[in-house]
């Protein structure tokens, strides 16, 4: 759909920047690879667990099916594209917790749509390009009409790739068309020399659809919002500045455009090993969390051996280790206007680390307890996350965790947990502005909470970084020691620390409190050396650690 | 008593569960909690040191379970009652001083504001009966 439907003479009915997204999921592997009811089980489990919570999350409405696509409508444009970025994560990654089964992948087509009268009343032409947009789609891909890119093109954070015109709609006019560059997700990257091959094995990818070259955003006419769309030609012979070009972190929003420095290049991999080539797929004991091939060599305390990560990707150290996600750095504005001690709002730059997929549950703080390190013998279910912690008692777990690897683990600082639970938005919420139900276990957060105690760890849909619960459940303790408000905070994301600190910060809210306690700016405090039911943890780790 | 046990029921059957809680701490006879300062009407200028004070009982450190001894929590501008079974809440209206603290300095924005000190036990929950201060109006102005 063309932008000039926007001057149409529909007038005051038209609602010009509603958007329409159509999503398949099929197998990754071909039709063949899996059939029958275990299939269809999963095409529903990727829609009731990824899909419909994710268009819930950006403010969608789901609108009509085709076959097994799903299609939903969003007021914003914008919204409707991060919504289709957060499908696609979210599928990346469940194929990644799910490493035996086939893996699935999605197609997503995302245009303008002209609404009247009834909100949900769609117009056929709008349906059909998001439509005919999905079908044309590579496998793992976003596609988006011109509409769409002239909209969202300055706030995203990722380039576009230009894939020339193609007819959308009954109106038979060809529409130009982009789509949405994403690093291959599924290339290790063990060295600089694999860069360079991984780089060519992008530009394979990329080649399809019939233009050629290599685009990237160029930030300097960024900066400019008037100027045509924004892609420069970058030299297929330099692939390792492709390579970053292609994989930018992703920013907040206020920040993403104007930075002109290039994005952050993904963190170095960790120390590699002759055997960290990834091996086949055998029986792993625990398929969410741990790679497979390697049980037999995790002996009781033994960590695992390392491997190169791959940004978001959930890893562990050790048996008892909890899944990690690792993170690049980036820039975020921490703070907000919304309490005196998120004030003032500081940019600050976070270098890549690591941080808990989930609070530390109930199950892994009793293996500390077993090893005689852990002091707080803990109640409540094994995968409820633990709480009733001192920030003394933290310390004894991370303080146990290093000693079972030979990493550093630690409490995040508050602007690690912050860049974490905003996962790349400058909303109150990671999804939003408002509260959504079913979103968070806080107080008034939905029906689910249960006053007297948290939900089972990892119950709310993951943010677009891949972390869950990082609103309401446990509060999380952080390295830091209070300070009223941000005046004079570092802005290197490194622990603000006093001597002698008696009360030490907490982020994430509680399920006893009410949702503006869950934002992620919020802050809280408490005595260090003192327990509260509601106190858990999250356990980080530097890059180089 | 009985008004309790019938609250007690209430949540227990609204949240779909038993009440798990142990039994409230006996709070000794003639405990006394009060705010030494500001005065009930005080008018305050800025930030200001809230002083605890407390007679017939000792103050620890949460987490002690010696009989006769609790920790102080300063409710500001809290109208909603509290569930004995409950731990006090921790938030920006519920000051928690688990470490045995018997004063703060309160720098509260400027307007009517109410201060309550209630007494908690190793748990944080109200000792039976509770050990309540008065509830104090004061003024804080620029």
């Amino acid at each position: 759909m063309s932008t000039s439907a926007i001057s149409s003479p529909l007038g005051s009915y038209l609602r010009p920047l509603a958007a329409i997204l159509c999503v398949d999921i099929e197998d990754r592997d071909g039709p063949l690879a899996s059939e029958g009811e275990a299939r269809d089980e999963r095409v529903e489990n990727h829609r009731r667990e990824i899909l419909i919570p994710a268009i819930a999350a950006h403010d969608g409405r789901l609108v009509n099916t085709f076959g097994q696509a799903i299609s939903a409508i969003f007021d914003n444009p914008l919204a409707a594209v991060r919504c289709a970025v957060a499908i696609r994560q979210g599928v990346i990654r469940r194929n990644a917790l799910f490493p035996r089964q086939p893996g699935m992948q999605c197609r997503i087509g995302v245009s303008l749509v002209q609404l009247f009268g009834n909100r949900d009343d769609v117009a056929g032409n709008g349906l059909n390009a998001a439509a005919r947009l999905q079908s044309l789609s590579e496998p793992g891909t976003i596609y988006i009409s011109a509409g769409v890119y002239q909209l969202v093109k300055d706030q995203l954070g990722y380039p576009f790739r230009s894939l020339g015109a193609e007819k959308l709609d009954d109106t038979g006019e060809p529409v130009p068309i982009y789509s949405i560059v994403f690093k291959p997700p599924s290339v290790a990257r063990p060295s600089r020399t694999g860069w360079i091959a991984y780089a060519t094995a992008a530009g394979v990818g990329l080649a399809v659809g019939g233009a050629a070259g290599w685009y990237r955003l160029d930030a300097t006419s960024l900066i400019q919002g008037d100027k045509p769309p924004a892609l420069v030609i970058t030299a297929p012979q330099d692939p390792e500045r492709v390579a970053t070009a292609i994989e930018p972190a992703v920013a907040p929003d206020s920040y993403a455009p104007t930075d002109a420095t290039p994005p952050t290049p993904p963190p170095r991999p960790l120390e590699t090993t002759a055997s960290a080539a990834v091996a086949p797929p055998e029986s792993p004991a625990d398929p969410p969390a741990t790679r497979p091939g390697q049980m037999s060599l995790a002996a009781a305390v033994a960590p695992i051996p390392t491997r190169a990560l791959r940004p978001y990707e959930p890893f562990r150290e050790c048996l008892q280790c909890p899944e990690m996600v690792d993170l690049p750095g980036g820039t975020l504005a921490m703070g907000s206007n919304d309490d005196p001690t998120e004030k003032p709002i500081v940019r600050v730059t976070v270098p890549g680390f690591a941080l808990g997929r989930l609070p530390v549950t109930v199950r892994q703080w009793r293996q500390c307890v077993a090893a005689k390190a852990c002091s707080y013998e803990p109640t409540g279910d094994d995968d409820m996350p633990v709480h009733n912690l001192s920030w003394n008692d933290a310390q004894q777990y991370v303080a146990w965790l290093s000693s079972l690897t030979r990493s550093k683990y630690r409490l995040p600082t508050e602007a690690e947990w912050e860049y974490a639970a905003r996962g790349g938005t400058s909303t109150k919420y990671w999804w939003g502005n408002q509260i959504v139900a079913g979103m968070a276990d806080c107080k008034g957060c939905g029906d689910a909470s249960d006053s007297r105690q948290p939900l089972k760890a990892g119950s709310f849909a993951a943010n677009p970084f891949g972390l869950q619960d990082m609103a309401g459940g446990v509060t999380q303790w952080m390295a830091d020691c209070w300070h009223k408000n941000y005046r004079g905070a570092p802005t290197d994301g490194s622990v603000w620390d006093e001597p002698n600190c008696r009360e030490r910060v907490l982020r994430g809210g509680s399920w006893k409190q009410d949702p503006s306690y869950s934002r992620a700016s919020s802050r809280d405090r408490y005595d260090a050396g003192v327990r509260y039911p509601t106190h858990g943890l999250r356990v980080a780790r530097s890059a180089g650690d | 008593m009985g008004g309790i046990t019938r609250r007690t029921l209430l949540s227990a059957a609204a949240v779909m569960m038993p009440a798990a809680s142990a039994a409230q701490t006996p709070a000794p006879p003639g405990a006394y909690l009060y705010i030494i300062w500001p005065n009930d009407g005080e008018r305050i200028k800025g930030s200001f040191w809230c002083r605890f004070g407390l007679r017939n009982m000792g103050v620890t450190r949460a987490g002690d379970t010696t009989s006769g001894v609790g920790h102080h929590h300063l409710l500001v501008d809290v109208e909603t009652p509290l569930d004995p079974n409950e731990p006090i809440p921790s938030d920006k209206n519920h000051l928690h001083f688990g470490g045995g603290q018997t004063e703060v300095r309160l720098d509260l924005p400027p307007g009517d504001h109410t201060l309550q000190l209630v007494l908690g036990d190793a748990e944080h929950k109200l000792f039976k009966p509770p050990v309540l201060s008065k509830k104090i109006r004061i003024t804080v102005f620029r």
